[in-house]
């Protein structure tokens, strides 16, 4: 098989859960000696898409790795006026929404890459689908292009322009069956589609009290893992947790613990109910989260949730928002976590998982079952592989 | 899919029949929750330069009954019959919000060199058991280090107040000069007005700038013979405390703070590690006449 994925940004550095999701695929496809090219941009962050890294070629990790120039400047005035205009519950016009999507990683010479690409014979593979070399690398040559959106519910996947790519392409892939459902409401009819998911290796050996003794962490924990954000929900979580410890517990404190980044400025209420260990390890991301009681993702932003299933693969239960299609779908499949929409929900669960352990490590169990069977590399690679014959066809 | 998955359905609707029970019994402190939750609302904790951005983010909503849906779309419909006249007046206000915002970006930059606000220390951290462990072991060795200055001034500098307390509880004989800024401090200090500074937890505090400035001001305040004694958590050692202090900035390495005590003159430096709290102690002397 002869794939070229082509995502706005690619490397080991680089945070987010599609890009990681898109280095993943490709290098696992490649090992399976498939033929792999990837065509990204220079830039390493989504904010300022400044070229930081130089153009050329290379290879990683199996993977023809060829990166291009952005050569739209980010306009954020006209982000802005975008921006007031969809908070105005006003529609915005064509011509505005083209300038919103070039303004987030357009690259010219890597538009002429797709289409020389193209040529060869390769499937295009695109993710995410908000971003230019997505929305106007697909128009290349829609015939080969398959896009895996990673589709939120939010005001840009209501784009035309950015329906408009995902209908005319040759298929889609998505990261789960609510993803799905959500791109049906949106589209309407879909394009051929399957659901391949994300895939998972097995957890490296974890020893909870050993790690603790060295973080010198006390009590019990629950784990954050990602971005400290609006986006994420991390200032509901940290709300949640201030009214657990002040208001409806009346079990011994809990400490959030927080892996990840983030400039989301922790009030001074909250401060000594969190303690943030920044970016770690993969192994100690593991041993973290073993340490603890549960896993909360109370994010609305999901197309698939990695942290759940790295949480399960450890024995871990989680807590998710019941507003979020994607994670309850998740723990309703799994068994292996619980959904909450206020604070009282929250601390009530929290207690539940806290005083007992049985039900905890049932839904544990429950889920590092339902990782290890549907997410495990070998079967997502098949699902993709299948998927890719299937839509490229 | 294994066989034992268990219904988590029925467990939330348990959970949630339990907190229905609960709130309609008033259990729950709802006035309470509502003002804590202000302290986390998303809008107080965007950047400037989102809120900056003019536009009419408030919900469309009617709770009427059978009139609600007509009054939300008479709502909407009036809306984008302004719209014509709305929005360029809105884009204006946004394009002088960002240029406003980029000139106070550009001094807040410059106030940053001048001077930087001293972060206050987080003295909620005391009440933890761990924390408490560390303050003793703080104390211990502050202490010991200013052993010899008994009678002399000593100023404790920018020393949070557990770390402080246990200090001049241990040292009845010695006169302490307390202050909460140690920059301010050192830099209206009358020179070799001092026969001892401590920096207690204040190396990760300061900017680069003010790192190399801070031990050439305490320097200057100390007496000919007067010591110098730091401590400072060891980025080595992963500890910060048992809670975040977010004040700590920025970790200072243990060797990058005894180059810094060599470059300003001081001499006879020692160097103590506590492997069990991951603090390090600093003591140095300016040279005699």
């Amino acid at each position: 098989m002869n794939l070229c994925f082509v995502t706005p940004r690619y490397g080991d550095d680089v945070v987010g859960g599609a890009e990681r999701q898109a280095r993943e695929y490709a290098e696992r496809m490649a090992a399976a000696g498939n033929q792999v090219t990837v065509l990204t941009t220079c830039a390493k962050d989504h904010v300022s898409w400044a070229n930081a890294l130089p153009p050329g070629e290379s290879v990683h990790n199996g993977v023809t790795v060829r990166r291009f120039p952005i050569t739209q400047d980010r306009d954020m005035t006209a982000r802005a006026r975008v921006e007031g205009a969809l908070s105005s519950g006003l529609r915005i016009p064509r011509s505005a929404q083209d300038e919103w999507v070039r303004s987030s990683g357009d690259s010219e010479p890597l538009l002429e890459a797709i289409a020389a690409t193209s040529k060869t014979g390769a499937v295009l593979v695109f993710t995410p689908y908000l971003f230019a070399t997505t929305v106007r690398g697909a128009a290349v040559s829609p015939e080969r292009s398959i896009v895996i959106p990673c589709l939120h519910d939010e005001p840009y996947a209501r784009f035309e322009l950015i329906q408009e790519t995902m209908r005319d392409v040759a298929g889609l892939i998505f990261n789960t069956d609510a993803e799905a459902r959500l791109a049906r409401d949106l589209l309407g009819e879909l394009p051929p589609h399957r659901t391949v998911g994300f895939g998972f290796d097995p957890a490296p050996p974890t020893d909870a009290a050993v790690y603790r003794a060295s973080r010198r962490l006390e009590g019990d924990l629950v784990t954050y893992v990602g971005r400290r954000e609006r986006g994420k929900n991390f200032p509901l979580l940290l709300s949640y947790i201030t009214a657990y410890d002040r208001l409806l517990s009346a079990q011994p404190p809990v400490m959030l613990l927080t892996l990840g980044s983030g400039s989301y400025e922790v009030p001074s209420v909250a401060r000594h109910l969190m303690r943030d260990l920044g970016f770690v390890s993969t192994d100690e991301k593991f041993q973290a989260m073993s340490a603890s009681v549960v896993l909360a993702n109370l994010s609305l932003n999901e197309s698939f949730s990695h942290v759940l299933a790295e949480a399960w693969l450890v024995e871990t239960p989680v807590i998710v928002h019941a507003e979020c299609p994607v994670t309850v779908e998740h723990c309703a499949n799994s068994g292996g976590g619980l959904w909450v929409d206020s604070p009282e929900m929250f601390a009530a669960t929290l207690d539940r998982l806290r005083v007992d352990s049985a039900l905890r490590r049932r839904l544990g169990r429950c889920g590092r079952d339902y990782v290890t069977k549907q997410y495990s590399w070998p079967a997502v690679l098949a699902r993709f592989t299948a998927a890719v014959d299937e839509l490229a066809a | 899919m294994s066989s034992d998955v268990i219904d988590v359905g029925s467990i939330v609707a348990e959970i949630e029949s339990d907190v229905a029970r609960r709130r309609a019994a008033g259990d729950y402190p709802e006035a309470l929750l509502r003002r804590l939750s202000i302290e986390f609302d998303p809008a107080a904790a965007e950047p400037p330069e989102v809120l900056a951005t003019v536009g009419i983010p408030r919900p469309l909503m009617s709770a009427r009954p059978v009139v609600g849906p007509l009054i939300v779309f008479v709502k909407r419909a009036l809306r984008r019959s302004l719209a014509w006249y709305v929005q360029p007046i809105a884009e204006d206000q946004t394009r002088f919000n960002m240029a406003l915002l980029r000139d106070v970006r550009r001094m807040e930059r410059h106030l940053e060199r001048l001077r930087t606000v001293w972060p206050p220390a987080d003295d909620s951290l005391a009440a933890r058991p761990a924390a408490q462990q560390v303050v003793r072991s703080r104390v211990d060795r502050l202490s010991h280090a200013l052993g010899h200055t008994a009678g002399s001034a000593v100023l404790l500098a920018g020393t949070p107040a557990e770390v402080l307390d246990g200090i001049v509880g241990a040292l009845p004989s010695v006169l302490f000069d307390r202050c909460d800024d140690p920059l301010d401090a050192l830099d209206a200090a009358h020179p070799e007005a001092f026969g001892a500074v401590v920096l207690a937890g204040v190396l990760p505090r300061l900017s680069p700038r003010e790192l190399l400035d801070a031990m050439p001001s305490a320097f200057r305040a100390l007496r000919p013979g007067g010591a110098l004694v730091l401590d400072a958590p060891s980025p080595s050692s992963g500890s910060s405390g048992p809670a975040v202090d977010l004040a700590l900035r920025s970790p200072v390495p243990a060797q990058t703070a005894t180059l810094l005590c060599e470059g300003a003159g001081f001499e006879s430096l020692t160097l103590t590690e506590d492997g069990t709290t991951g603090w390090f102690t600093l003591s140095g002397r300016r040279p005699s006449l």
